[in-house]
């Protein structure tokens, strides 16, 4: 739903490190977003052809890598992928926070950043 | 021997990688760890209220004001995409009130709530509630630097809400269930409810209220340790 309020910071974030570096374009933009954000790739690429527009970013190729979720629990100390509901009726599966392991609520320590990973510039 | 170490800068028209590691959530995570420090100096306990449209956050939020107007001062952010109708409506219980209109966001960001805080006394404050935009997807990627975060829902929206907005639920201290008055009408198993909400979110406190009827307000207010 705020994939293009994260776009135009993803996008201004760009400018300015291609303006510090002097760059005639942007070729790629390396995003990682992790499963657990609530951003949906398909949306931020379109917000992002969008929003490059007119800008040195224009025509450049957004990658987006998904990030998967992983957990640990304090219990036990299970370090992984948190379990998925089979549910039928999620039709996403949406991660389950207890320990697959113990059964103890785990904490996340990935997947829930949108991160922008690496940038290629034409000097 | 030179005196100056010899630079390599690119040609023109070359290829460059720039690792930026930079989260784009970060400036978001950073305002609201400072508006929490604002906070704890001058401690005051906030709550971050979510919750669908129609759920009634700002129905609750009256009724926990009149609970605890006498042990607490009280104070409300209302956010909204427009219109001051909630605030209008808690300023008539007695607590501050400052209404934050988005504009077009679909959630308050810890920068907003930043320049709310700017606005009024913090000396006067003991407890503030924020309410966040009706919007079960959106205000939980973005936290505000309050100590806690509260989830409702009603059964008016039907048995499915953890189901299809699984998220949220996980960023979620205090989970609400509103409404349960009209269960039955709404044919909706509140237990059943419940259950799912725990899956999602083991860790969270689950409340069952009635604003109609004010069952279950204490212990929403318990929950939250204001009472």
């Amino acid at each position: 739903m705020h994939e293009f309020y994260m776009v135009s910071q993803l996008v201004e974030k760009v400018v300015e490190e291609a303006k510090k570096r002097d760059a005639k374009r942007v070729i790629e933009v390396e995003l990682e977003v992790g499963q657990l954000s609530f951003l949906n790739p398909e949306q931020m690429r379109f917000a992002y052809g969008v929003l490059s527009k007119g800008t040195i970013l224009e025509n450049s190729h957004l990658i987006i890598t998904t990030i998967e979720a992983h957990v640990r629990c304090k219990a036990c100390g299970f370090d992984g992928r948190p379990n998925y509901a089979d549910d039928a009726s999620y039709h996403v599966s949406a991660p389950l926070f207890l320990c697959p392991n113990c059964g103890s609520p785990v904490e996340v320590l990935e997947g829930k950043g949108c991160i922008v990973k690496r940038v290629r510039l034409e000097l | 021997m030179p005196d100056e170490v010899e630079v390599i800068v690119p040609d023109k028209g070359e290829v460059f990688d720039i690792e930026l590691e930079e989260d784009l959530l970060e400036a978001n995570r950073r305002i609201a760890e400072e508006n929490k420090q604002l906070l704890e100096k001058h401690r005051i306990r906030a709550v971050d209220v979510m919750g669908s449209v129609g759920s009634g956050k700002t129905t609750l939020i009256e009724k926990l004001i009149e609970l605890l107007k006498d042990k607490y001062r009280i104070a409300v952010f209302g956010g909204d995409v427009t219109t001051t109708i909630d605030a209008e409506r808690i300023k008539k219980r007695g607590a501050k009130t400052l209404q934050i209109n988005t504009g077009k966001e679909c959630h308050l960001d810890a920068n907003l709530v930043r320049k709310a805080l700017s606005k009024i006394d913090l000396n006067e404050i003991d407890v503030l509630f924020i309410e966040n935009v009706g919007n079960l997807i959106c205000p939980a990627e973005f936290p505000l630097g309050t100590d806690s975060r509260v989830v409702v829902i009603s059964v008016t929206e039907g048995p499915y809400t953890p189901l299809k907005h699984p998220y949220i639920f996980m960023e979620a201290d205090v989970v609400v269930i509103n409404k349960i008055d009209l269960a039955d009408a709404m044919n909706v198993n509140v237990d059943e409810l419940e259950a799912k909400i725990k899956k999602i979110s083991p860790s969270a406190a689950v409340v069952k209220t009635s604003c109609k009827t004010d069952y279950g307000i204490d212990m929403v207010a318990k929950a939250l340790g204001l009472l």
